[in-house]
């Protein structure tokens, strides 16, 4: 649940600017570089299988599909460039490190421009958050465990060799809410910071132009008062399919 | 001997009342339900854990977890079923909600002190003044906005309806910050429908303040802790009151507040680990606000003769303009089942 918040909407310019800085590889830091070459190699699993991982790797590429998904997509990466796998797979198994791997610590990542990111340590739970996380992994978890079951079973096999449209039929039945779950968890992935496994290289920020936490860098007030012009974004044929169903909502 | 007191919350209310007492020598606990993520709370500019992060924020970081404490909401309409989970789900940290707050400081009317008087009976409803008028309370607006940091421009607040019912006898100790792009355009439109749009005055810093850095604009404002302490809001009179000697005891809940008769003697609290304990005091302040304050008078069993205690509420206006709902045309699905 969200509550009264929102990023601040941000001058154009700046943005932009600070999203081609993004793009440069090389500020990323060390480790999350060594942690995305790991990743193509595969991960080092926390809980799920091979088969499992293979399932939910599949299924967020239909939810949120990148560029090897649909050619629709071609520029805009997905669940799979993000690494929604990590993610998910980090979140079900958070509670095997100490501290859990619940509430990356701060204040700064490096990406605002410090030598050290806080955000690599995590928070120890107190024993009210403990108790909570305990019983909500572990409901994820059998979510997990009998929806992939549930996806297997409605592909007569296997789901993650059936095409792509039978994969699109099957995740929009919804079984037991399962895609529900896994669409919430796989937008979690390709937008959170990246220390909790998703949002690879920044590429889920990159996509949508935010240039996500600038701490203690900020913004300076011109930035904050100015603009620099219209918005470049040009709609494409969804946006505006999209733009159409809210404007007659 | 000092007399001792329990201050229970460490939020707005809870640190004010902390720093008053302890500055006039009581020995004074505050005890505060969430954790803490502040070090040296004595330093000007505390060190904290909070950062620019959504989805720890999502991930309840700073309020109570609606797994672990659910709240239940009932509407008093027949047939409505109660709402289970984050029910106006509160911050429960050290420094209350000032912590995550965006900082607006507007003052009081008169016409809110003195209703009855000023503004008449209303049909169907309860309608009486407060025992404090504008005028009494001006003062310590002022020591507050002080010791805060509250940025603003007095000048351009309207004179009237504004001034005239919260006159002002001071600037405010910070200039205003600079104003928003998107919120200069809505006020240019207000302002063209005949509104008379203002900037409301902030406790954040818009120039470096009382040891503090200026903000940095980075967004992350509303229902997040600063990361570089430019809006300190209750930590200010925390610090006082800890430098005055005040104890802080974190992830304290206090679950009954002990009395006889209509005097409080004490109260009884678990510590983090479940295990109970009591305190006794020569005065309890209860400031976990309206909502919690309120459920802990009514859990002691606290006398109220009138019949009050958690009538006539108002809690946290909150307008939110949008446009059409995204959550409609958003689904996860890409084929209609």
């Amino acid at each position: 649940m969200s509550y009264c918040s929102q990023a601040m909407p941000m001058d154009r310019r700046s943005l932009l600017k600070r999203t081609a800085l993004f793009g440069a590889a090389t500020l990323l830091p060390a480790a999350l570089r060594a942690e995305a070459v790991a990743a193509a190699a595969g991960p080092a699993l926390r809980i799920f299988t091979k088969g499992e991982y293979d399932v939910v790797v599949e299924a967020t590429a239909r939810l949120i599909p990148g560029p090897s998904d649909d050619p629709s997509e071609a520029g805009h990466p997905g669940a799979r460039e993000a690494m929604a796998v990590r993610y998910i797979d980090g979140l079900l198994g958070a509670l095997r490190s100490d501290p859990a791997r619940v509430y990356a610590s701060g204040p700064f990542s490096s990406r605002g421009g410090t030598k050290t990111d806080d955000m690599e340590r995590f928070v120890p739970l107190t024993p009210a958050q403990t108790w909570a996380w305990e019983r909500r992994l572990e409901g994820w978890r059998r979510s997990y465990v009998s929806g992939i079951v549930s996806l297997d079973r409605l592909a007569h096999g296997s789901f993650v060799v059936v095409s792509t449209s039978t994969k699109d039929k099957i995740l929009a039945r919804d079984p037991e809410g399962f895609t529900t779950l896994l669409f919430g968890h796989a937008i979690e992935a390709m937008y959170s910071v990246p220390e909790y496994g998703g949002n690879a290289d920044l590429v889920g920020w990159r996509d949508i132009g935010f240039p996500g936490d600038t701490q203690p860098m900020g913004y300076a007030p011109n930035e904050v008062s100015s603009s620099s012009g219209p918005d470049p974004y040009v709609p494409d044929e969804v946006a505006q399919k999209v733009i159409g169903l809210v404007s007659a909502a | 001997m000092a007399r001792r007191a329990l201050v229970v919350g460490s939020g707005a209310g809870g640190s004010v009342a902390a720093m008053v007492l302890a500055d006039r020598g009581w020995d004074t606990i505050i005890l505060e339900k969430g954790p803490n993520y502040f070090s040296d709370l004595t330093a000007k500019r505390p060190r904290t854990i909070f950062s620019d992060d959504e989805l720890k924020h999502d991930r309840h970081f700073s309020r109570a977890d609606p797994l672990a404490e659910p709240r239940v909401f009932v509407t008093p309409v027949k047939g409505t079923t109660p709402q289970v989970g984050a029910v106006q789900s509160l911050p429960q940290v050290v420094g209350g909600a000032t912590v995550h707050w965006d900082a607006k400081t507007p003052r009081f009317w008169d016409i809110d002190f003195k209703k009855l008087t000023m503004l008449g009976p209303a049909d169907n409803a309860s309608v009486i003044d407060w025992p404090v008028s504008y005028g009494d309370l001006a003062p310590f607006y002022e020591e507050i906005e002080t010791l805060i940091g509250v940025a603003g421009d007095v000048s351009a607040l309207p004179s009237s309806p504004t001034l005239a019912h919260a006159p002002r006898t001071k600037s405010l100790p910070m200039p205003a910050g600079p104003g928003m792009y998107s919120s200069m355009l809505v006020a240019e439109g207000a302002a063209s429908l005949g509104y008379h749009p203002f900037l409301v005055p902030m406790a954040i810093n818009s120039v470096p303040y009382d040891g503090r850095p200026v903000c940095t604009n980075c967004g992350f404002c509303s229902g997040y802790g600063c990361t570089i302490m430019a809006k300190i809001g209750a930590l200010a009179p925390l610090r006082r009151a800890l430098l005055a000697g005040a104890e802080l005891r974190e992830q304290t809940q206090v679950t009954t507040i002990t009395h006889q008769g209509s005097r409080a003697t004490g109260v009884r609290w678990v510590d983090a680990a479940g295990n109970p304990h009591r305190e006794s005091a020569d005065l309890v302040v209860l400031a976990a606000s309206a909502i919690e304050s309120v459920r802990l008078a009514q859990l002691s069993g606290l006398p109220d003769p009138h019949d009050v205690v958690g009538r006539f509420m108002m809690f946290h206006w909150l307008p939110t303009p949008r446009g059409s709902s995204w959550v409609s045309v958003c689904t996860p699905t890409r084929v209609a089942p």
